[in-house]
């Protein structure tokens, strides 16, 4: 519903759908990942994170995956559904179009070797 | 239990009770693994960060609830109205007129306080409720400051800067709504006409009229019935085309305007007075906001239909 509003998606919105896409993620295997993918640049809070899922869930792109019990510490894992995984597509495939514009133009105007 | 799990625990004691049920359990596992070599200042920031995300939860103000949506329509709205707003009190306001009455901080100081918060938050989002605090704080201080130093600003001026603050502060961060091309449009049209409005005003005197009212401004105090009756148009078009949500924004930035109009004849300005059907019609749909909130607080808080596959808790 919300990613009707707008056509982009934000920088951790669009790590988290990252990170989930490379199987099913519990939350601080989300953090672990959106900080690792992000080069350490972005390390995300709990409380965010938990808000970012629950909008995600809202919007039907992602979905719960199984939980379990480790250590006496409960997991929930999550991963994307069909819907997550087309608009996740989308997003990466407008992000490498604007990307290859870009060097494009720098590679054109000396920016870049 | 450690202090650190103490500290999450009452920090997610900010979450209503429905949906720590559903995710208490698996956030307070994610919340101790991910800080396990933080420092305190991290783990505190953690917490305050749960304690506003849960305080939000609470209050209904997420992005897929009602009250969410309409804040996060009229959050950038309000503060370039805000912004423009203390640039033109800067400009053409009281401080033309009566100088050592009403000079203070506010009044230079607050210009250039809106317009880092309008700035920061275009160039960078992820800090507008940040700096929607600070911008708030600073209205708020500049009455003891002021007291203490100069004069303290109007309160009808503190009410409708606050008031066209608060979205921006209360509003779900921006992510997945945030349409630049169009907010820019918008806000460039607000500031044009926040600017020009008092302009036209300004010829019968350097005061704003008193209570404020965009339209009175806009010397459409003649046209008011066919003003108000192309509002009420508008309206009913929105509610036909289900967008309740723009029309509710409509009514939030609106709102600290009559509001702030209220308040004149309590602090010994003139009454209020031509401008009662206008303010009528905000008032009608302020409260129908005020009941669709309440509506929407005694339903269970969401964490995802998908979520609700098991409780851990």
């Amino acid at each position: 519903m919300l990613l009707r509003m707008s056509s982009e998606i934000r920088e951790p919105t669009y790590l988290v759908l990252t990170a989930l896409a490379g199987g099913r993620r519990h939350g601080y295997g989300v953090i672990r990942d959106v900080e690792s993918i992000s080069g350490g640049t972005i390390r995300l809070r709990a409380g965010t994170l938990y808000a970012t899922l629950d909008r995600l869930a809202a919007d039907g792109l992602i979905e719960v995956a199984g939980e379990e019990v480790v250590d006496g510490r409960a997991r929930r894992y999550y991963q994307l559904t069909d819907s997550g995984t087309v608009a996740l597509a989308d997003e990466s495939r407008r992000r490498v179009v604007v990307s290859k514009e870009a060097l494009r133009r720098l590679r054109l105007a000396g920016g870049l070797a | 239990m450690s202090a650190r799990e103490r500290w999450f625990a009452l920090a997610l004691r900010a979450y209503p009770r429905a949906y720590r049920a559903v995710r208490g359990a698996e956030m307070m596992t994610t919340l101790v693994e991910s800080t396990e070599t933080a420092s305190w200042w991290s783990v505190g920031a953690d917490g305050l960060d749960l304690i506003v995300r849960g305080m939000r939860v609470r209050m209904a103000l997420g992005p897929d609830r009602f009250a969410g949506r309409v804040l996060m329509l009229a959050a950038l709205p309000g503060f370039v109205m805000a912004a423009a707003y203390a640039v033109v009190q800067l400009a053409f306001g009281e401080v033309a007129s009566s100088l050592p009455t009403h000079f203070g901080p506010f009044h230079t100081v607050g210009a250039a306080v809106y317009f880092v918060w309008i700035l920061g938050a275009l160039v960078k989002p992820r800090y507008q409720q940040s700096l929607a605090a600070i911008c708030i704080l600073a209205s708020a201080l500049s009455v003891p400051v002021g007291d203490a130093f100069f004069a303290r600003p109007l309160l009808r001026v503190l009410v409708v800067l606050v008031g066209l603050g608060l979205p921006s502060l209360l509003a779900p961060p921006a992510d997945l709504w945030f349409s630049r091309s169009r907010t820019v449009a918008a806000c460039a049209g607000i500031i044009t006409l926040s600017l020009l409005i008092p302009l036209a005003a300004s010829g019968e005197s350097t005061r704003f009229p008193v209570p404020f009212s965009p339209l009175e401004m806009l010397r459409l105090d003649q046209y008011l019935t066919y003003v108000a009756a192309a509002g009420a148009a508008a309206a009913c078009a929105l509610v036909v085309v289900r967008r309740t949500d723009l029309l509710g924004a409509g009514a939030l930035v609106f709102a600290p305007w009559f509001v702030a109009g209220a308040l004149t004849p309590y602090y010994g300005g003139p009454r209020w007075s031509n401008n009662g059907f206008d303010a009528l019609v905000v008032c009608i749909v302020t409260v129908w906001l005020a009941v669709s909130w309440f509506l929407d607080l005694r339903t269970p808080p969401p964490p995802g239909k998908a979520m609700e596959s098991g409780h851990l808790g």
